[in-house]
């Protein structure tokens, strides 16, 4: 049923696999994501080698505060939730829960980058800086690396936002809208591991 | 891509009038790992916070407990089916296992450096 014009699939297929194109953007955009993982792990590698390299100054134990942490990861994971109900939508048809989704994810987003950025003056106020020790300058990469993704995917979703409400969703959008959701969930899962890996296991020395 | 398009809004009308209760049946179901993802990471704060255990067996609950919000990400918020989708698993897999890879061999090779 498929050409490389992007025929409409029948049967089972959802709407953003209905195309030849679609499947194979969501297929490239998965090979992307596996990229990614190896950029995330050469971070995480860095942090774990460079956290007790503290020159000094405060360390993970002192600085760390979990609540302020906790309640960004929980920012975090429920913008993941809000996100797959926008794709949910996308895959039944419904555009009010795709818009509706896509503005829960991006307000939740940015609460998230409201806690970051506190979290980060909080930090350099107890003079926890980017340059004061090896255990900052890689604590700062990993999580504003990470910070960084996340700007990028609230402009991401905001873009989609926007060509939603003013387009038909077709097969063609979806899969947009499906790899922009898949994203998201990746730089939540991103954080999953950081949240253990950086914060928890930092907290406990 | 006209025709495409004609037939796609087509099929995104049609799962708009019948989507309702299966749109309301998914956002449930999503609902429910939304909650146990959130139950998780109050648990992991909670075990590091009030040091609920000794440090080798918090790593050890720590690491399984991001684990399975890794696959429950994976598996229901990202919809991948092994059993459907091989090469985009092998794809992700791979990464996945190529960056404990590369995360543990950069700490391992600079730790022993520096020591």
């Amino acid at each position: 049923m498929s050409s490389s014009t992007g025929q409409v699939q029948q049967g089972s297929q959802t709407l953003e696999a209905s195309t030849e194109h679609g499947r194979l953007r969501i297929l490239g955009f998965w090979i992307f994501l596996a990229g990614e993982c190896a950029l995330f792990a050469s971070l995480i590698g860095s942090y774990l080698a460079l956290h007790g390299q503290t020159a000094g100054g405060p360390t993970a134990q002192q600085v760390f505060n979990l609540p302020m942490t906790g309640a960004a990861t929980v920012a975090l994971l429920s913008s993941s939730f809000t996100c797959v109900l926008a794709i949910v939508g996308m895959q039944r048809g419904s555009r009010g829960a795709v818009t509706g989704g896509l503005i829960a994810t991006i307000l939740l987003g940015l609460c998230f980058m409201g806690f970051q950025v506190f979290e980060f003056v909080h930090y350099y106020k107890e003079g926890f800086t980017f340059t004061n020790s090896a255990f900052g300058s890689s604590f700062y990469t990993l999580v504003g690396f990470h910070g960084g993704h996340v700007t990028f995917g609230i402009i991401w979703l905001v873009a989609l936002l926007l060509t939603t409400m003013r387009r038909e969703l077709d097969g063609d959008l979806a899969s947009r809208l499906y790899v922009g959701g898949l994203y998201w969930h990746f730089v939540d899962v991103v954080w999953v591991i950081i949240f253990t890996v950086v914060y928890l296991m930092g907290k406990m020395g | 891509m006209e025709p495409d398009s004609e037939l796609m809004q087509v099929g995104a009308r049609e799962g708009e009038e019948l989507g309702d209760p299966e749109l309301l049946r998914d956002t449930g179901r999503h609902l429910a790992e939304w909650a146990v993802m959130i139950f998780l990471t109050l648990v992991a704060f909670a075990a590091t916070g009030f040091h609920w255990l000794s440090v080798p067996g918090l790593v050890v609950v720590l690491l399984v407990l991001a684990a399975v919000q890794v696959v429950l990400q994976l598996v229901r918020f990202m919809h991948l089916d092994p059993r459907r989708e091989g090469m985009v698993t092998a794809f992700i897999g791979g990464g996945l296992g190529l960056g404990i890879i590369i995360a543990l061999s950069v700490a391992y090779l600079v730790y022993t450096f520096h020591s």
